[in-house]
């Protein structure tokens, strides 16, 4: 089935892929290590580490990214993943009128929500709910953003896995809830484990909503926190320490991803269905 | 119709926790925005004490027809977010996104794995740092010219002479990963054995990617549309490279409004271009699943 | 800064009102016409691309460019010797700053010679505290000579107070003395960063060549009407 000549077709696409997604990187392999690094690809006359030792020695940066960064980033994981997989199960195995499209209608209001618009509302009801300045504040509302995609992807794996397992349970007396603990959870967990990624690599570079939540910065994460290598009286980059900090901190969600698409692939299961 | 595992009410139960945060942080700010689409709200000034109600007034501003076309209102904006979804949505990411999946179908192997990886490595880099990297990529002396010298085409100004085609490439870079997930999951559900009966026949390549592969993906392009015009309408990455400009030229939608809203500080008419953009999602989501599942029944 | 030099600025303080049409208006764009289109003596692509300012300083830091428009900022951020992005660390021997003549001697912003801009940082006092006199006696000290000394020590730069000089620095101590009495400030006023926006349009739209003078003040004379309404625009006669 495969000829020589679809080789060599596919491995010319590859390296035309290949050249268009990783040649816009290339700054990144450079700019760190340049101590002089400016908005062009420069190969470094002295390459050193004195831009991520300057980066490494600001604490405020590096608690952004270590600490509330992480905070934020698995408390939303954790959150929307929980709640996503319940609802995901509920309409994927309930009779509700209208579940179909019920996923598009909250997308659809989610993608009004995240903009700028609504950073108001937003703001007074934190504000109401006396959660300005907490992480937990945070959490919450980027929880509710990305619940309704969560849902949407999560149904995929709801519906791979048979409805047999879940009547046999039934079959023997389980509770729903002991079905879905014990009998659906622990068969779509690589899903589950999918979204949480997704829903992580969001929260990990969202701005807008700790920008406009949290005081200060020592709650801040590290979306937030690149402030720090900004003068701050031009709005102006410092480059060569931007491009340091960018790089430690975008490796974590990289490897994250690569564990994840190692241990399971990352691509949706199943296929989505409408 | 399968046999439903879950009772009504204890679906509902499943479903209250994302209800409760669907209540709260999507529908009460939704129906904020709607509210304070009607006044004129601000952030700075007397009206962000004492907002008035000023009824259809935003909306009528935004679809001022003597002035909506003219650069930086409304209409203009429109018209490049409609260039900029066909370009880097439409054409970009889902033609992109289907051939790569179409490509490595039923693949395995180092090939896959390295486009794989790379796509989804700049879907996944964070938005604040993705800009600085492209700045040195579309600089007139930058790598993206280095490359073209190397075949033997003149270097560009990308960023100055064609600012809308350095976002819609940007844009297709980065969001490309999303439609190949989605197709090469949705490739890999149609069983090899319609492939394999096409081979018999003696089909070309371009007609079993027609006659077969085609109307089974249908559905899911349409979900794949949905998705991905309502992202590029909202995605606000573009302003990092290049501010909306020069001169406007690239002052997209949800640039747009980041300056009514954030610039300018005038919260009421930001939140009626958010309800318009919505609207403008509605309809452009019916389109697609009306005209998915018209093409489905001719079909089948 | 080119147009306080032709004789007045954006807005009259004095009525109250912006002043959306003059010929100081159009005498400022023609100059960025000469400069930009007519002699082609500054970088039209800076002006223009997002990433531009940033542009400007690499190339200046590396010689490629004679003159720089900038504030004491640029000298003390990005080509200081050491500490900046675009560190010179000849810096004090090959740079210095001149003072921003007007177009002709007298003909300046309230008739000046030379002409400046300034910007800064505010504090105010909420006017709904608790503890209005706190609030002040803290504004005091933080201002008091010994405060903004010692802060000196901290972050050398210019500072409100006349008394509290530059330290080690004669370029900086020159231009607190010389150049901030001649300064003056943008308009804080609610519609400021709209009416910014189409400054900024307008010069932009000269830059490019894509209107003449003429018709970009225009423009800008029907845009900011809109912003801020009739009865708060000037417009001074055409000769």
């Amino acid at each position: 089935m495969k000829s020589p000549m679809q080789r060599i077709l596919l491995t010319g696409f590859t390296v035309i892929l290949a050249v268009f997604f990783v040649t816009p990187l290339l700054w990144f392999v450079f700019a760190p290590f340049n101590p002089q690094a400016s908005l062009s690809v420069t190969i470094p006359q002295s390459p050193s580490l004195a831009n991520f030792e300057e980066v490494l020695s600001n604490e405020m940066a590096m608690r952004g990214l270590l600490q509330n960064s992480v905070i934020i980033g698995i408390g939303t994981m954790v959150g929307t993943s929980l709640i996503a997989a319940l609802a995901a199960y509920g309409i994927s195995r309930g009779t509700l009128p209208g579940r179909k499209i019920l996923t598009y209608v909250l997308i659809l209001f989610s993608s009004v929500v995240s903009g700028t618009a609504s950073m108001v509302p937003i703001f007074k009801l934190i504000y109401d709910l006396g959660l300005i300045d907490t992480h937990i504040g945070v959490i919450l509302v980027m929880i509710g953003g990305s619940i309704p995609s969560a849902i949407f992807i999560m149904q995929d794996f709801v519906e791979s896995v048979p409805r047999s397992y879940e009547e046999a349970a039934m079959v023997a007396g389980a509770s729903p809830l002991q079905i879905f603990r014990d009998v659906t959870f622990p068969v779509m967990r690589p899903g589950v484990l999918v979204v949480g990624i997704w829903v992580l690599v969001g929260a990990w570079g969202s701005f807008l909503t700790p920008f406009i939540l949290l005081r200060n910065i020592k709650l801040m994460p590290a979306s937030v926190t690149f402030f720090l290598f900004y003068d701050l009286e031009s709005g102006m980059p410092q480059i060569r320490l931007i491009s340091a900090y960018a790089v430690l901190y975008t490796i974590p969600v990289l490897l994250l991803y690569l564990l994840i698409n190692w241990r399971y692939g990352f691509r949706f299961f199943g296929g989505i269905k409408q | 119709m399968q046999k439903a595992i879950l009772s009504r009410e204890l679906s509902l139960l499943f479903l209250a926790p994302a209800l409760v945060f669907i209540a709260l942080f999507l529908l009460y700010p939704f129906f904020s925005i709607i509210q304070m689409s009607f006044t004129n709200q601000t952030l700075v000034g007397a009206n962000a004490i004492n907002p008035q109600n000023v009824g259809f007034q935003n909306y009528v501003e935004l679809f001022n027809t003597k002035d909506w076309m003219r650069q930086g209102e409304m209409g203009h904006s429109l018209w490049l977010t409609v260039q900029f979804v066909i370009g880097s949505a439409l054409i970009g990411q889902a033609m992109l996104g289907l051939g790569i999946a179409t490509a490595f179908n039923n693949r395995k192997g180092l090939l896959r794995e390295i486009v794989f990886t790379l796509a989804i490595a700049a879907w996944i880099i964070p938005d604040v740092v993705v800009a600085f990297a492209w700045f040195a990529y579309l600089d007139p002396e930058g790598t993206l010219n280095m490359m073209l010298q190397a075949i033997g085409i003149q270097p560009l100004d990308w960023l100055f002479d064609y600012p809308m085609f350095s976002i819609i490439l940007f844009n297709t870079w980065r969001g490309t990963a999303f439609s190949m997930l989605l197709f090469s999951s949705a490739l890999a559900s149609i069983p090899p054995s319609y492939m394999e009966t096409a081979d018999v026949i003696g089909a070309s390549p371009w007609q079993k990617f027609r006659d077969i592969l085609l109307p089974l993906l249908r559905r899911y392009i349409a979900t794949d549309l949905i998705l991905i015009t309502l992202w590029t309408f909202n995605t606000f990455t573009p302003f990092l490279l290049t501010g909306g400009g020069p001169i406007n030229r690239t002052n997209v939608i949800s640039i747009y409004t980041y300056s009514v809203g954030l610039r300018f500080f005038e919260f009421g008419k930001a939140s009626a271009i958010a309800v318009v953009v919505m609207l403008i999602n509605l309809v452009l989501a019916s389109i697609y699943l009306f005209v998915s599942r018209n093409q489905q029944g001719k079909t089948a | 800064m080119a147009l306080l030099g032709a004789g007045h600025h954006v807005y009259d303080f004095d009525e109250a009102k912006w002043i959306v049409s003059s010929p100081a208006i159009l005498e400022t764009l023609e100059l960025f016409k000469t400069i930009y289109i007519d002699e082609g003596l500054g970088e039209v692509r800076w002006q223009l691309v997002q990433n531009g300012r940033d542009l400007s300083f690499e190339a200046f830091s590396k010689g490629e460019v004679a003159m720089l428009v900038e504030g004491d900022y640029f000298w003390r951020g990005p080509i200081a010797p050491e500490t900046g992005n675009y560190a010179m660390a000849n810096r004090n021997e090959v740079v210095n700053f001149a003072m921003m003549p007007a177009k002709e001697p007298g003909s300046g912003y309230r008739g000046q010679d030379f002409v400046s801009a300034s910007g800064g940082t505010g504090y105010v006092l909420n006017p709904n505290t608790a503890h209005p006199d706190l609030a002040w006696q803290l504004l005091t000290y933080m201002f008091s000579k010994d405060s903004v000394d010692a802060l000196q020590v901290l972050q050398p730069r210019i500072r409100a107070r006349t008394d509290v000089s530059v330290p080690n620095d004669e370029v900086m101590t020159r231009i607190a003395s010389e150049v901030l009495p001649l300064s003056t400030i943008r308009p804080q006023l609610p519609e400021y960063n709209q009416v910014s926006a189409q400054i900024q349009l307008m010069t932009e739209r000269i830059v490019s060549g894509e209107m003449t003078p003429m018709e970009a003040m225009e423009a800008y004379d029907a845009a900011v009407t809109e912003i801020v309404g009739e009865d708060n625009v000037i417009r001074i006669p055409l000769d």
